[in-house]
């Protein structure tokens, strides 16, 4: 299952994997809310079974609909990469839809590392970077803790260091 | 921000950076030793009609109640005597029969009326600004007392604003654009127009000589105006997330700027600044910068109103474009007549389909009542009046740029518009990231374009971001090219074939017209599919300095993104797209009404294209920045004899 799933953005760059846990952390992200609408409906329809058979239609749906989701979330945390080149940073994702951003260090404005409880729990944090545009959505997500505070300041200094003006 | 800071001084400088701070100040004492100013403050006094001014708003609503409930009771009297009964005086008589009732009631306006004197005058007192050194302050609130502080070399603009009753009364106010959220900033109301005036004059130069001298700090390492914005963008998030961590890239370089600026000013820059404020002598012209700014930096060394020699520059910098601009007086170089304003608007898409509704419902409700049907005419009649609002309110925003005059100053382009209520601002042709030029569907006829622009700024409202509101081609072509850096073409093709080009996809007869045609990268034919009008049209081409994007089929528009001002780039592929071989690239501009994007080119070219332009615009900010670098170590010397 470690064949490649990402797309070429055709540079010859060696793109770096988030952290392998972070498929779990967003299916359990999914789940929390999924499972007990499961719940909800499997209860409702075997209560209400007599009356209203196709009420089983419902969480048979949800259930795969689930399915679908943790297939394409597992898949998708897969495909995300990032590359620290030497003057940019390149931020790859998506395999339905393909996704590339580029963040020339001289335009990085500051650097935000989040983590929630689920991120916590595993260990996780978020990167992102922000530059004067608002459009700039470049979000690395699971990376490993001590990864993103690497990766914090080693932003931080090279965005210092090649500072453009506006 | 400061938390994660690695050195105390520095944090300490950062939190001190904040462009806008909001605080509760008891007493002006309190404020003197917060700010530690030795010398003592000087508070001026904002124009003494302020606060009533201020109130107008609530005092003309209630005479609007007043007038509404005597325009009922005139309205009741008259349908009264219409239908032959007598007026009802009843209440008259009472009032009659009761006269102290009616001196209760004048007592008590009276009454209110001395008590908002005299709240008015208590507010007015605590009202006021400061100006020193480092910062404009400005406070005011009876109950709650506010003080609001903006560095200087954090504004980015003022503007002088009149509005409709102000101006009535020969007063303005001062707004000033900080660096920082949206909320940040400063309206300094009201000040006689006079006044105004000076002081913004006076603050612009202050401003210019501030920044000047934290970008020689710097030394070269890039304008002031990133720190800025990171300083203040990165303050709000910090406190809430304890997560959260602003690297400070752009921070520390803000506060260390901030502190060499602080050391410097002392020396040299302040000597220079305070002898020929508002000019940047140190940085000459550079190649990738904008036109207009050159010829800014040419204006400061002119001799005031010597207008021939302004046009020469002008001129001579747009030579590429083939124009003749002529330069009126006091800089005055387009003036937008109110007639075209009001043309032009009426021909704007929106404005036609609303008056079309409002034509086909008039029919309808004529045609039903034709045919007998009286009861649905009143309600569609009715039915049709916030239409016309609508139209209405749309026409007289438009009207607002009529008298839409631009001038050249050595801070950027000024321009003042307004029919009732005049505005002026500076646009800082500096900060311009991306220009735009967009011609809805019906101003083909008269020829017309408009012009508007993306900028560095919290408030990157859309309504403010006009470069030119209508313009005839030259007019579009002047402010264009003012707006942006000398396109660098290959030999053979002047700038302004290549933006007519744009303009006008292959209907130009110009011999260079193929040359420049050939520039243009268009979309593959199986996009098609997804733009079945637009696809023939849409285009990107590059030039050394810019890209320029030719879009829209029916309302035409031509964007320009000059290389040193972009930001960052992202490719995007949905399933659609890869199974049509095809992808965008987003150009990414700061905010403001153009998102430039090279729309579904094919795969490979796109690849390309992200790749080649991340370099390509990347190397040349580099450029851009290391030739202020040499030009700023190379001027120094040359400077300090000078002062």
């Amino acid at each position: 299952m470690s064949r490649d799933l990402s797309f070429s953005i055709g540079a010859d760059v060696n793109f770096n994997r988030v952290s392998p846990k972070y498929g779990l952390k967003e299916v359990i992200g999914s789940l929390i809310i999924l499972v007990p609408m499961i719940i909800v409906a499997l209860v409702f329809a075997i209560i209400f079974t007599a009356e209203v058979p196709w009420l089983h239609a419902i969480w048979a749906v949800l259930v795969a609909f689930t399915v679908f989701i943790v297939i394409i979330t597992l898949r998708q945390a897969r495909a995300i990469g990032y590359a620290e080149r030497e003057d940019d940073l390149l931020i790859r994702r998506g395999i339905m839809f393909h996704r590339a951003t580029v963040v020339p260090y001289g335009r990085l404005q500051f650097v935000d590392v989040d983590s929630g409880p689920i991120d916590r729990m595993f260990g996780m944090a978020t990167v992102k970077l922000h530059t004067a545009s608002a459009a700039t959505d470049a979000t690395i997500p699971g990376l490993p803790r001590a990864e993103a505070d690497r990766l914090r300041d080693s932003l931080a200094g090279l965005g210092q260091v090649n500072l453009a003006g506006l | 921000m400061s938390e994660e800071q690695p050195e105390p001084t520095i944090s300490d400088s950062a939190a001190a950076d904040s462009a806008v701070s909001n605080s509760a100040v008891s007493d002006s004492p309190v404020t003197s030793s917060l700010h530690g100013a030795a010398a003592p403050e000087v508070w001026h006094r904002v124009h003494p009609l302020t606060p009533i001014l201020e109130s107008l708003a609530v005092l003309v609503g209630i005479f609007i109640a007043a007038a509404y409930g005597l325009q009922n009771f005139v309205q009741s009297a008259v349908e009264d005597l219409a239908t032959g009964d007598g007026v009802d005086l009843g209440f008259a008589g009472w009032l009659r029969s009761h006269p102290l009732v009616i001196l209760a009631v004048v007592g008590g306006i009276v009454l209110i009326l001395l008590l908002t004197a005299f709240i008015s005058w208590l507010a007015w007192r605590v009202m006021g600004y400061r100006v020193d050194e480092e910062s404009i302050y400005y406070r005011r609130g009876l109950l709650s007392k506010k003080l609001r502080k903006a560095r200087l070399d954090r504004v980015q603009s003022i503007e002088l604003q009149q509005k409709l009753l102000p101006r009535m009364l020969g007063m303005a106010e001062l707004v000033f654009d900080v660096a920082g959220g949206s909320d940040s900033n400063i309206s300094l109301k009201y000040l006689a127009r006079k006044r105004a005036e000076e002081l913004r004059d006076e603050l612009l130069a202050a401003v210019k000589a501030k920044k000047q001298g934290t970008a020689r700090a710097e030394a070269g390492a890039g304008s002031v105006s990133p720190a800025g914005e990171s300083g203040t963008a990165g303050a709000p998030g910090a406190p809430g997330a304890g997560n959260s961590v602003a690297a400070g890239t752009a921070g520390i370089a803000g506060a260390a700027g901030a502190a060499g600026a602080g050391a410097e000013t002392d020396g040299t820059a302040a000597a220079a600044g305070a002898a020929e404020p508002g000019i940047d002598r140190s940085v000459p012209e550079r190649r990738d910068e904008s036109i207009g700014v050159r010829l800014s930096k040419r204006l400061g060394t002119m001799a005031d109103g010597v207008s021939h020699e302004a046009e020469g520059s002008l001129n001579e910098l747009l030579a590429p474009y083939n124009l003749s601009a002529n330069v009126g007086k006091e800089g005055e170089i387009i003036r937008v007549p109110v007639h075209r304003v009001v043309v032009s608007s009426l021909l704007k898409t929106e404005t036609i389909i609303s008056v079309l509704v409002v034509l086909l419902v008039l029919a309808a409700a004529i045609v039903l009542l034709a045919f007998g049907i009286t009861e649905a005419f009143i309600p569609m009649l009715v039915g049709v009046i916030p239409g016309i609002f609508a139209a209405f309110s749309v026409f007289k925003k438009n009207l607002d740029n009529a008298n839409f005059v631009v001038r050249l100053s050595e801070n950027g382009l000024a321009v003042n518009h307004g029919l009732f209520a005049t505005s002026r601002k500076v646009i800082p042709l500096d900060r311009l990231q991306a220009v735009c030029l967009h011609q809805p569907l019906l101003w083909r006829w008269a020829g017309w374009w408009k012009a508007e622009y993306n900028i560095a700024s919290a408030s990157g409202s859309t309504d403010s971001n006009l470069l030119l509101p209508v313009g005839d081609i030259d007019q579009a072509l002047l402010m264009v090219g003012l707006a942006l850096p000398d396109p660098q073409l290959p030999e053979g093709v002047s700038a302004d074939t290549l933006i007519r080009s744009a303009m006008y996809d292959r209907k130009s007869e110009d011999p260079q017209a193929p040359a420049a045609e050939a520039l243009f990268h268009g979309q593959p034919r199986s996009s098609r599919i997804i733009d079945p009008l637009v696809w023939k049209r849409r285009a990107y081409a590059l030039t050394e300095s810019m890209l320029v994007l030719r879009l829209g089929a029916l309302d035409r528009r031509v964007d320009f993104v000059p290389h040193v001002r972009v930001q960052s780039l992202k490719y995007h592929q949905g399933p659609l797209l890869r199974k049509l071989r095809l992808a965008s690239v987003s150009v990414h501009s700061t905010a403001g009404p153009i998102m430039p994007s090279v729309t579904h080119q094919g795969v490979d070219e796109a690849k390309r294209f992200f790749n080649e332009h991340a370099d390509r615009t990347r190397i040349a900010r580099q450029r851009f920045d290391a030739e202020a670098k040499t030009a700023t170590t190379a001027h120094r010397p040359a400077e300090g004899d000078r002062g």
